[in-house]
């Protein structure tokens, strides 16, 4: 068996034994594949965008992958990762953006998220509720380019590029504003109020507040600004006031500016100007009067009613304000003493009384108002309103008026006072009182009292002669009265008797009615029969049986 | 030609031509008296007066009634009263009662001889009508009312029948009319029960 294998294996032609190290041309295809692919994650490395960061407050709404960077509505790039900051003060979030992007990366660039927003000032970012918060880029040209952004918290309210004027406006009143505030010019809104910053070592707000295009040309270095927020109510001497800027001011806050009357214009403002916000238009008015003459008035009543600011007129023209209410105490006037006068700062402006805004205004107004002193002008409170109790200072002249010694308070010259208007209506009263006291009211009790009587007797002697008139009077009408009634009624008896029971004309009538009725009665059948047949009354059909009663007998036969 | 045409028009006209109606009949209750009663009122006599009939409504017309049937009345549109039944009814009342009596005088109420009456009498006359079954039938209430007095007497119910012996309604208002006789010997009989009570 084994001899017949190698036989055969003998017999058999040797195998041609090849080196087979060549590559099978098969491989081609994956390795083109793979050279492919590795292109393709090379193109894309290569071509894509520029990774940035942009720190937000909270990630609200913003999902790796799915929340978008647009600009102008044009979709730039799209969030890959959202991650909390080391110090969990923010949230970092890393964003691709497109390569052709990348140059609006500069430094000044602004990143906001868009989500909706409802604000008393407008409603915006409806379409978001949809398609989900995004966010927006402003790019800006300014600056270098660079990955790490700050993201804005709220988003601006004025576009960037935006034509207009920029300006920081400050106020240390009471009242506030917020982003987004109207400033209204003439009713129109024609500017907002952009951010706010509050200055700690200076204790006041500034508020960066923008101005459109062309109505920042208004904007001149005598403008002012003043509050018009709300409904403002102003209780003056003629009457009641109300003020209102326009309706988003009604509701929310809102400042108006111009320029007080008789002011030129000034300068146009071309650049970042500051301006303060005044409390109202009057109060903005009077900052036109920079220079001032102080003076000081020791008021020996009460001072309840006047406040700081409160007019100083001149009989009756306005000619300054009051700037302060009780002056620090000296040494001679304390509070604990028996004459205390409190002391108050009053101000008189030059511009107020024709003079020029500089120191030679107030150096005159100073001389004037010294020699005026000295002629007999005084100084008093009196009420402005009655029904605010607001007071004012006026300054009048009295003649007779004993001179008063020059004297100064703190430095300041000291207008001489009189008696305030409470003072003198007291002392009129008394007077009146007086008066009344020194009336005699016994005698004239007496004289009215003989008076009283005479017209008594008077009364009782026309109450007679009154009735005897009435007496007279009934007496006249009763008796042709009568005599009428008595007349009528003999007419109606006579008429009565005519148609009475037995009569003729009653007898006649009565027959003549029985007639009329025993002749209805008879034509009734008749009238019936025509009614039933009309034609019966000529043609008797002669069908209607004639029936008689019959006799007892014959009807039983 | 001519005389075809008048024998036409006679034709015509002899369409138009109607049988003779019956005549009318009136009749009266209270007939002419053949002689005349003193009815001279005497000092001291009653007086008593006769109110005015109160009729039934079916009665107060001029035609006479017969009842047909039941509840069927036939109003006669050939025999009528001359007067109202109403007054026929009371005069012949009045006549028969004073005709009956010498102790008391009856009068027409709204006459002027009626002066302070010692009573009134008020009859009501609920039928007055021949019968389809040959009868006459007068039916209704009388009351006597003293003067000065607020009551009344006991109201007397009278219901009279007669048989008709002959036809038509001449013997039937004769009928009618000896039923008002016995109508007032009653009255007559109670006014007397009435005067000695």
């Amino acid at each position: 068996m084994s001899n017949n294998i190698t036989e055969q294996n003998v017999t058999e032609q040797a195998a041609l034994v090849e080196d087979s190290r060549r590559i099978s041309r098969i491989w081609l295809i994956p390795m083109v594949a793979l050279s492919i692919g590795i292109w393709m994650i090379y193109y894309q490395w290569a071509n894509q965008g520029p990774l940035i960061t942009i720190e937000f407050n909270s990630a609200t709404g913003i999902e790796a992958d799915k929340t978008k960077i647009k600009t102008k509505d044009v979709e730039i790039g799209v969030v890959k990762k959202v991650a909390l900051k080391d110090d969990l003060s923010g949230v970092i979030v890393t964003a691709r953006i497109e390569p052709s992007s990348a140059k609006l990366l500069q430094q000044d660039s602004n990143f906001w998220l868009v989500r909706p927003r409802v604000s008393l000032s407008g409603v915006s970012g409806l379409s978001t509720l949809l398609s989900g918060p995004y966010i927006t880029m402003e790019p800006s040209n300014n600056g270098e380019t660079v990955t790490e952004f700050v993201a804005l918290p709220n988003p601006p309210v004025t576009a960037a590029g935006t034509p207009g004027l920029q300006l920081t406006l400050n106020s240390n009143d009471e009242f506030a504003f917020k982003e987004g505030d109207p400033i209204i010019y003439k009713g129109l809104k024609v500017g907002e109020f952009e951010n706010i910053y509050f200055n700690l070592e200076e204790r006041v707000v500034y508020y960066n507040a923008f101005i459109e295009a062309p109505y920042h040309k208004l904007i001149t270095e005598n403008t002012k600004f003043w509050n018009t927020s709300g409904i403002r109510f102003e209780l003056a001497a003629n009457g009641i006031e109300v003020q209102a800027g326009s309706l988003e001011t009604i509701l929310t806050n809102g400042v108006t500016f111009g320029i007080p009357d008789g002011m030129p214009a000034g300068r146009k403002i071309t650049k970042r100007a500051y301006f303060d916000i005044y409390k109202d238009y009057q109060t903005a008015s009077d900052e036109r009067y920079k220079l001032g003459v102080n003076f000081v008035i020791l008021i020996e009543d009460t001072i309840r009613g006047l406040t700081i600011g409160a007019p100083v007129e001149y009989r009756g023209l306005e000619i300054g304000k009051v700037l302060d209410i009780n002056l620090p105490a000296t040494s001679q006037n304390q509070i604990g003493s028996e004459d205390y006068a409190i002391p108050v700062l009053i101000t008189i402006q030059p511009s107020r009384v024709q003079q020029p805004d500089n120191r030679q205004g107030a150096d005159f107004v100073r001389q004037q108002t010294l020699l005026w002193i000295q002629q007999g002008l005084r100084a008093s409170l009196k009420v402005g309103n009655i029904l605010t109790g607001g007071l004012y200072v006026d300054l009048q002249h009295y003649e007779d008026m004993e001179p008063e010694s020059y004297q100064t308070f703190h430095g300041y010259d000291v207008i001489p006072t009189t008696s305030g208007e409470f003072a003198q209506i007291t002392h009129k009263l008394t007077d009146v009182l007086d008066t009344i006291n020194g009336i005699p009211f016994d005698d004239i009790a007496g004289n009215t009292n003989t008076l009283l009587k005479s017209l008594d007797e008077t009364a009782i002697s026309f109450q007679k002669t009154a009735q005897s008139v009435e007496h007279l009077l009934k007496d006249v009408e009763g008796a042709k009265t009568s005599r009428n009634i008595n007349q009528t009624i003999e007419a109606l008896d006579a008429l009565l008797q005519n148609y009475s029971k037995g009569s003729k004309s009653h007898d006649e009538l009565i027959d003549s009615l029985r007639a009329f009725q025993a002749t209805m009665e008879q034509l009734t059948p008749l009238l019936q029969q025509m009614n039933k047949q009309p034609n019966s009354l000529i043609f008797a059909d002669g069908t209607e049986p004639v029936i008689e009663p019959k006799a007892k007998d014959s009807n039983n036969e | 030609m001519s005389k075809s045409l008048i024998i036409t028009l006679m034709l015509l006209l002899s369409g138009c031509s109607v049988k003779p109606t019956e005549k009318v009949n009136y009749y009266l209750l209270n007939s002419v008296p053949a002689e005349s009663h003193n009815i001279a009122r005497k000092t001291g006599e009653h007086v008593i007066a006769v109110a005015e009939i109160r009729l039934a409504d079916y009665l107060k017309q001029t035609n006479l009634t017969m009842q047909l049937q039941t509840h069927q009345l036939y109003f006669s549109k050939n025999h009528f009263w001359a007067e109202s039944l109403q007054t026929g009814i009371q005069k012949a009342l009045i006549s028969d009662l004073n005709a009956g009596t010498d102790s008391a005088s009856f009068v027409d109420a709204s006459s002027e001889a009626a002066i302070r009456p010692t009573s009134k009498i008020n009859i009501s006359v609920d039928h007055f009508v021949t019968t389809h079954d040959s009868k006459v039938v007068m039916s209704g209430q009388f009351w006597f009312k003293q003067s000065g007095a607020d009551n009344t007497s006991q109201l007397q119910h009278f219901h009279y029948t007669a048989d008709l012996q002959q036809d038509g309604f001449p013997h039937a208002v004769f009928k009618l009319r000896e039923l008002l006789k016995r109508l007032s010997d009653d009255i007559l009989v109670k006014a007397n029960q009435l005067g000695s009570s």
